[in-house]
């Protein structure tokens, strides 16, 4: 730790800290640019100038992104000089600056204002030709608005450090400068939406969120994608229960600040997908809408029949690793109590591509949030035991949690469970699983959840609901409650944190986790890492 | 009047090709080599060029010796010599890197010896592309020669030397935008700190960056031994001889050589033989465009960096830029601004949107066009400017051009705004005495004109 001083008071500070990231968590403001916590300072907008004690007793100018804590530093952050400066850069910034608020989709989280309301000079002095740069298609996800641009390089930077794919760069000199590609070498990486995001300004936009509501009309919610293991922390925003934009949340044990554009993309496809509108039942061969009660029977009549036929282990379950911790851990304690000592099983996805970026970022394989929680709820990874069961004939029927709008079994799956006597299914849409099944319960997307995931790394993280279940959808854990109660077993709550606190005391790893501690950072599982250094 | 000085400018070739290396050897050609490899340690040669009082020639007169012995210790350490010479008024580095190209050979060379530098670049300038090519055949000659390769000379000392043509623009000779540029990238100027070349330069590593005249001068320095050297000239206003470049409206102009104490007067009456026509002198820019304009008044000034200095200009480039009666001062802003608007990098914001606005602006005055507030608004621009960029362009050639001139030559300004078209006034109505700037907001930072520089005493 490091003493210093602000504007003659003292603080005490990391000593090594990043000036600007100090100063915020001390809750003051140095107007800055060109900073990013995620980047490299590059000291080029001098927003951030301030004063600081360069011999004793004597004061200088010096960018706040590129200092270091020390100790003894001192500092005057609200000198003249430094007021002027501010005055002065934001005149500058404002000169070629198109003022195009009003649609501009930046506006109300952009910098430029932000930093004009507070430390500009109200009136321009400029009466000359502003320069009109047209605006530019950069790539499959990006648009530049040429004219909005400060120049601040946090996008070109962005690709040289952290995807170290380089597309970005700069053209021409002086005032003429902008942000520009090479001629048929679009920006297209893995990562690419992430300039948007930390664009100051509305130069840089996703076309995905382009002439959209205003940012002041959304709820937050802080959550994780679902679209790799890695579990990227998240903030949707969300307006009339429809999600319009994903943007990472800071996590530095997972994401850092960033988040992969297909993960970024994907609530399109979950929100847009053809929901199951009520339950369904298999009659005559075909699969039927009926009503919850009438599906509830069919079920628990279906694996009474299997159980007092073939007897207690010829009644297995299936786990998703679409499924948090909670619903997994439900339907694993249906198996055992309800079932008797079942056979447990995990419907894994089929690896996708793995990639690295050049600052350690990683998108993992496993396509599907929460195989490792999944795995440790249902003590099994893979479906190998189930298959051989219903091969050798001792497995009758099979309880499975679905959820994946991307849902493909492969043949010998699909082939194993069709010779099965009776298969009830939670899912999200008509899939090739819910098209095996005698009963159909439709369950809840990832974005309707409430609960915790195990990432890859055995990190515990929260999941929060953008919205209710879409249609006639239930939430997984709670039908799983029904169907419990309907069996005769006392599943306890199936409210998600009193679920959690139930592993806690039963799944190994899981000691001691509890929805507070798990917070919105998450916690590593094990206790590999102190709970504290997880929150921060 | 002074004695011009025949030590850069003296011919060692005799007349032959400037390029040829039996010719250069024959008169005396890398003697200072021999000299410095054979008989010198690497102290005593750095203690040499310390004794020797030179300042460098690239500008800013930085004392080189000082700046040797800030090189960081850690090897591998590089040279880069800077040839990129594109401050308008200066020609100096070009009349050298034609005429003497081994002697800036010699002091690389030398320069390399005595810091253990094993690679070195000269970064020359791109629309110099005959001065590349010779400069490359030189660097040929000398390592067929045994002075650049391995083992040179039987010392076990090993340098390779190569020429790096220049990315077309002013800001390529700045330091460290010089480095940048040689590693491959847009030459964005660094953040000092950290990144002072001695300490983290070319590669991380520790980098010398020095005038290609003041690698010729080095060379100058071990033949005469630097006792003999520091006769010429003074400690403040630096030693050794100086290279002038006049330009502009002088019947002569051309590169002379004397020592730091010739006046301006000198040179421009009796060196380059007086104005145009006998036209009457209106204001001269003493070391290239960014040095802040003397008027007629002040000619009587040494050329040395000190004496410049202490009447807030600067020694520069010694490229000097002469200015008749006839000149509109408007006009002559305006061509330094213009220069200074494309010449901007474009990384740091107070000079990528400042420098081209005050260009606007003063365009605007030149047309006719001017404005009541146009005056104050340049000089509060030149204000939020100063001090506040990255590297040293913003100001000079950014702001210093248009503090000094614009306030100097206030009436002619104001004359142009009352009168709606450009004006050039009399000579003797055209500038302020230094008693007059009082109207005139100091700057913040280290420069200041003369009359602010005794307010701030006072
Ligand atoms: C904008 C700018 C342009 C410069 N251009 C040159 C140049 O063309 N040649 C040069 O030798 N120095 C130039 N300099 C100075 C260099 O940064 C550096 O100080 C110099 O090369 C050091 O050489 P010296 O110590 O031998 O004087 C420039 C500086 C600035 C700020
Ligand atoms: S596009 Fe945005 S992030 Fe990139 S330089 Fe311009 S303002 Fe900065
Ligand atoms: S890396 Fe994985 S978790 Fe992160 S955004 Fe991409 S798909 Fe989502
Ligand atoms: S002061 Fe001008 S030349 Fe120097 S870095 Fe800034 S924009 Fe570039
Ligand atoms: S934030 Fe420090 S210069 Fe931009």
């Amino acid at each position: 730790m490091a003493t210093i001083t602000i504007d003659d008071r003292q603080y005490t500070v990391e000593e090594g800290r990043n000036l600007i990231d100090a100063a915020a968590d001390l809750g003051i403001d140095i107007p800055h640019f060109c900073y990013h916590p995620g980047l490299a300072p590059d000291g080029n907008c001098r927003m951030c100038l301030t004063e600081m004690e360069i011999r004793p007793g004597q004061f200088g100018i010096v960018t706040s992104c590129t200092i270091r804590i020390k100790d003894g530093m001192n500092f005057r952050f609200n000198s003249p000089a430094v007021l002027d400066n501010r005055k002065g850069i934001m005149e500058f910034l404002l000169i070629n600056h198109p003022l195009d608020c009003p649609w501009c989709d930046q506006a109300g989280e952009c910098k430029l204002q932000d930093h004009s309301f507070d430390h500009g000079r109200g009136h321009s002095r400029f009466v000359e030709t502003k320069r009109v740069p047209p605006k530019k298609d950069l790539g499959p996800h990006i648009t530049l608005y040429t004219t909005r641009c400060i120049l601040c390089q946090r996008c070109t930077r962005f690709c040289d450090e952290i995807t170290g794919t380089s597309e970005l760069g700069v053209v021409q000199m002086g005032s003429k400068s902008e942000i520009a590609t090479f001629e048929g070498v679009p920006l297209d990486n893995k990562m690419s939406a992430n300039v948007a995001d930390i664009c100051p300004v509305g130069a840089l936009v996703t076309k995905d969120f382009l002439y959209k509501p205003r940012i002041w009309h959304y709820e937050k919610v802080n959550t994780l994608c679902p679209g790799c293991a890695t579990g990227c922390n998240t903030t949707l925003e969300v307006l009339h229960q429809k999600i319009y934009r994903t943007r990472p949340r800071h996590n530095e044990a997972v994401n850092g600040h960033w988040m992969c554009d297909e993960g970024r993309f994907c609530y399109h496809d979950w929100q847009d997908a053809d929901r199951l509108q009520s339950p369904l039942k298999r009659v005559d061969g075909e699969l039927r809408q009926v009503t919850w009660p009438d599906a509830m029977d069919a079920a628990v009549s279906g694996i009474r029949s299997v159980l007092d036929g073939e007897g207690d282990s010829a009644m297995g379950v299936v786990g998703s690793s679409m499924a948090t911790n909670e619903e997994n851990y439900l339907l694993s304690k249906l198996g055992k109590e309800a079932f008797g000592s079942s056979t447990t099983g995990l419907n894994r996805k089929p690896d996708g591509e793995a990639w690295t970026s050049k600052s350690g970022f990683r998108i993992a394989a496993d396509k599907a949030p929460n195989s490792r929680g999944a795995g440790d709820m249902l003590g099994a990874d893979s479906l190998d035991d189930i298959l051989r069961g219903i091969g050798d004939g001792t497995i009758r029927g099979l309880y499975v949690l679905g959820g994946d709008i991307g849902q493909t079994l492969p043949p010998e799956v699909a082939e194993a469970f069709g010779k099965l006597d009776f298969l009830v299914v939670h899912d999200v849409r008509l899939s090739d699983l819910a098209d095996l099944a005698d009963v159909v319960f439709p369950g809840a997307i990832p974005f309707e959840k409430n609960g915790t995931m195990t990432n890859a790394q055995g990190r515990v993280q929260r999941l929060n609901p953008a919205f209710p279940q879409a249609g006639g959808a239930r939430e997984d854990g709670a039908i799983l409650g029904y169907v419990g109660q309907r069996m005769g077993i006392e599943m306890g709550g199936t409210d998600p944190a009193e679920i959690l606190e139930e592993i806690s005391g039963r799944v190994e790893g899981y000691g001691g986790l509890t929805y507070d501690l798990v917070g919105d950072q998450g916690v590593m599982k094990g206790g590999e890492e102190p709970s504290e250094a997880a929150g921060g | 009047m002074a004695a011009a000085l025949e030590i850069l400018t003296a011919d060692p070739t005799a007349g032959a090709d400037p390029g040829d290396i039996d010719a250069y050897i024959a008169g005396g050609g890398y003697g200072a080599v021999r000299k410095a490899l054979k008989s010198m340690s690497q102290a005593e040669l750095i203690e040499e060029i310390n004794a020797s009082g030179i300042k460098g020639r690239g500008g800013a007169g930085f004392s080189t010796g000082m700046k040797w012995n800030l090189c960081a210790d850690r090897y591998p350490r590089y040279l880069c010599a800077n040839a990129d010479e594109s401050e308008p008024g200066s020609f100096k580095d070009r009349l050298l890197l034609e005429t003497k190209p081994h002697q800036i050979v010699e002091g690389m060379i030398i320069t390399c010896y005595a810091l253990g530098i094993n690679l070195g670049y000269i970064y020359i300038r791109g629309e110099f592309f005959q001065i590349i090519d010779q400069m490359e055949a030189a660097l040929e000659d000398a390592r067929k020669h045994g002075f650049l390769g391995a083992d040179i000379l039987d010392t076990g000392f090993d340098l390779e030397l190569y020429v790096h043509p220049g990315a077309g623009a002013y800001i390529c000779g700045e330091e460290t935008g010089l480095i940048e540029s040689l590693e491959g990238n847009r030459p964005y100027p660094r953040l000092k700190p950290p990144y002072f070349p001695a300490a983290i330069g070319l590669w991380g590593q520790p980098t010398i960056v020095n005038n290609v005249e003041t690698m010729a001068q080095i060379a100058t320095i071990v033949d005469m031994g630097a006792e003999a050297y520091k006769e010429i000239g003074s400690e403040e206003d630096t030693t050794g001889p100086r290279l002038f470049g006049l330009c502009g409206h002088v019947k002569n102009p051309g590169i002379y050589e004397y020592d730091s104490g010739v006046t301006l007067r000198e040179l421009i009456y009796d060196a380059a033989g007086g104005i145009r026509d006998d036209n009457r002198l209106k204001g001269v820019i003493p070391g290239g465009i960014s040095a802040p304009i003397l008027t007629p008044e002040e000619i009587d000034t040494p050329m040395g960096f000190g004496a410049l200095g202490k009447l807030g200009s600067m020694g520069g480039t010694g490229g000097i830029i002469v200015m008749d009666e006839t000149t509109s001062m408007v006009d002559a802003l305006l061509n330094a601004s213009s220069f200074a608007a494309h010449e901007s990098c474009g990384q740091c914001t107070p000079c990528r949107e400042g420098v081209p606005w005050m260009n606007d602006i003063l365009r605007r005055i030149q047309n006719g066009k001017g404005r009541e507030e146009d005056l104050d608004l340049l000089l509060d621009i030149c204000k939020q400017i100063h001090g506040h960029t990255v590297c040293v362009f913003g100001q000079a050639p950014g702001v210093w051009p248009v503090r000094t001139i614009l306030v100097k030559y206030w009436p002619e300004f104001r004359a142009c705004i009352e009168r709606k078209e450009l004006v050039v006034l009399p000579v003797d109505e055209s500038y302020l005495r230094p008693d007059q700037y009082e109207h005139i907001p100091p700057l913040p930072g280290n420069f200041r004109l003369k009359a602010e520089e005794a307010d701030a005493a006072g």
